[in-house]
């Protein structure tokens, strides 16, 4: 990987030992980028140990990487029994030597040792349950500062509210209302292809209406907020958080969870199942728009149908989607309190939200299909 | 020619951004061996000078000699040659945080030497020594190392390759007066020990009277006056006898 742009001397470090005249001849440059293939020689390499007289007036240039490399060469010889004459040395050159050979530690100390895989696991695993703990922890704490506001509604910052409602909700319009149109598409797309063999398309409106409104709307709808909105929490707390603005707050008596969280936490539970209402209207016009246009289905007999389907698959979707919004919102605010110091937290903490977000929307849907199929719903 | 003896040699420097000029006809000129404070009021360009200098930008006119080369007829690598042969600590230290104070210190060893993995090591660990912090302080992060800490860390990295010029922003802001005093006494002896010219941007009216040989003042887009500290104070100047007076001067004995 190394380029050396080292621009004067070209010359490498250099070290000849003559037996014979008992001379140590050091030339070339002993600086940073002339010291490493000398260094890799001697340890191939080496003189004898006996007494030497040390002769550096060859060395170009000497820096503290030089020095070091002069100093293991001598403790080296001195160890294994002989001795180096330094006394024609330059100057310099000699205050070089002494400062590097100042006493204190120059190996690194032991890095902590890499942990068995078993060790790992632990540590993971642990880490796990800490995370699961701070986030009931945030969750109780929430609810502490939120119990009162229950009481006193008026209290609740309800500007914050307003205008986290437009970013989350209003700014997501446009986006939610494209994929679930086009999720409504690929669904009729799927079904129609199969309900045709069967000359079944009379229920292709059921179809798109039970998976769109159950299922698909209320899903597509909270993994776009979390994308979109959770991120965008953790990384607007989580920059607080670098700039001490969370600190400030907290030292001006005004509970940063009052202000920061519980609002958002208000604004997603309140945008999102109107979201979700936009998304099952966009995702049935492109489920009926497809069975229509491809597998011939009259929209006077598909609407038909979509009035006598049993109003609890509106209902069961629209449920979810509150459930949905305050996971997503607790889990990008505590990933933004989370952050400590530095700016590649807050890089950490937006990822990390939106993976946890994610996760947990498709984590309770599926609990909640299972709670909905045996309440027989 | 520049003569040897200049580190650093900049002559007619202009800096322009739109319709603001902030310098007009910069000269300056640092002997080798010498520490120099640049100081001036905010917004005399201090930043700006110094990363035209360090040639982070380049200026709308003028020449700068760094160590008797011209940094406007460098190629490419000879630039980066240039760069290794300066050592640079920023304000806030500028510390990679994915990486620890050794890994910090060694990065530029690693990338630009062939220097053994131990060797380099050690060099490392004697730059985070000689810059006053203890060993165990190698393994920790940025985020875990208090201010003064980060400062430390920061002149370690910034004399890994032993630099000829070391250039400082502000190394004393954010330190308390002591550390701040062991700052200043560790730049001067590195500069003994290790024949540094430094060249920094300071505020600190404790490092413009004990910490530096001689001062450069930005006022009126240039270099006003540059003399020791106790010289400037006895100018008439009106920029200088403002500066100055913020400081009784008996305590500049």
């Amino acid at each position: 990987m190394h380029k050396d742009l080292s621009p004067r001397d070209r010359d490498m470090a250099t070290l000849d030992w003559q037996g014979a005249a008992g001379v140590l001849t050091a030339g070339g440059a002993w600086d940073a980028h002339g010291a490493g293939p000398l260094a890799r020689r001697l340890t191939i390499a080496f003189p004898e140990a006996r007494p030497w007289r040390l002769d550096t007036a060859g060395i170009s240039r000497m820096d503290t990487a030089g020095a070091l490399l002069l100093l293991h060469v001598i403790e080296r010889l001195e160890d294994a029994g002989g001795t180096v004459d330094i006394s024609a040395l330059p100057q310099r050159h000699r205050e070089l030597l002494e400062l590097v050979r100042r006493p204190g530690p120059l190996q690194p100390p032991a890095a902590a040792k890499p942990l068995t895989p078993l060790a790992r696991l632990g540590e993971v695993t642990l880490a796990i349950l800490r995370h699961f703990y701070a986030i009931l922890t945030f969750t109780g704490e929430v609810a502490r500062h939120a119990a009162p506001l229950l009481l006193r509604p008026w209290q609740v910052r309800w500007a914050s509210v307003i205008n986290e409602i437009h970013a989350a909700g209003v700014l997501a319009i446009p986006i939610v209302a494209l994929l679930s149109f086009l999720i409504g598409v690929v669904i009729a797309y799927q079904a129609g292809a199969t309900l045709d063999r069967f000359g079944a398309n009379i229920f292709l409106a059921d179809m798109v209406g039970i998976v769109t409104l159950r299922e698909m709307a209320p899903m597509i709808t909270a993994i776009v907020i979390a994308g979109r909105t959770g991120s965008s929490y953790a990384a607007r707390i989580g920059t607080m958080r670098v700039t001490q603005e969370v600190d400030a707050l907290r030292a001006l008596a005004l509970p940063p969870i009052e202000m920061l969280v519980i609002p958002r936490i208000l604004a997603l539970i309140i945008a999102l199942p109107l979201l979700t209402v936009l998304a099952n209207a966009a995702g049935l016009f492109g489920g009926l728009l497809v069975s229509h246009e491809m597998f011939g289905l009259d929209l006077s007999v598909a609407f038909d149908r979509l009035e006598q389907m049993k109003n609890t698959h509106l209902w069961v979707g629209l449920i979810k989607a509150p459930v949905f919004a305050a996971v997503i919102a607790l889990i990008g605010c505590h990933e933004g309190m989370k952050v400590r110091g530095s700016a590649a937290e807050v890089g950490q903490a937006t990822t990390s939200s939106v993976v946890q977000a994610i996760f947990w929307v498709i984590v309770l849907d599926a609990i909640f299909s299972i709670v909905f199929r045996e309440l027989d719903l | 020619m520049t003569p040897p003896d200049l580190a650093i040699e900049v002559r007619g420097l202009t800096n322009r951004f739109g319709s603001q000029t902030v310098h007009e006809g910069l000269d300056l000129k640092v002997p080798r061996g010498s520490v120099i404070g640049l100081v001036g009021g905010s917004g005399t360009g201090k930043t700006v000078l110094l990363n035209n200098l360090i040639m982070l930008t380049r200026p709308t006119a003028g020449r700068i000699r760094i160590l008797g080369q011209d940094i406007d007829r460098l190629g490419l690598r000879q630039r980066q040659a240039l760069q290794l042969r300066l050592g640079v600590m920023f304000q806030m230290g500028a510390l990679f945080t994915s990486l620890t104070v050794l890994e910090n210190v060694c990065l530029p060893l690693v990338e630009h030497t062939a220097l053994p993995r131990a060797l380099r090591e050690e060099v490392g660990m004697l730059k985070i020594r000689l810059a006053g912090l203890p060993a165990d302080a190698a393994h920790k992060r940025p985020s875990e190392l208090s201010g003064g800490m980060v400062k430390r860390a920061a002149l370690a990295r910034a004399l890994a390759l032993d630099p000829e010029i070391l250039f400082l922003d502000e190394p004393t802001s954010g330190l308390d007066p002591v550390g701040a005093r062991a700052f200043d006494a560790l730049v001067l002896e590195l500069r003994e020990l290790l024949g540094l010219t430094v060249f920094q941007i300071t505020h600190d009216l404790d490092s413009i009277w004990h910490g530096v040989d001689s001062v450069a003042f930005l006022a009126r887009k240039r270099v006003l006056a540059m003399a020791p500290a106790a010289e400037l104070a006895r100018r008439d100047e009106p920029e200088l006898r403002e500066y100055f007076s913020t400081r009784p001067l008996e305590s500049a004995a």
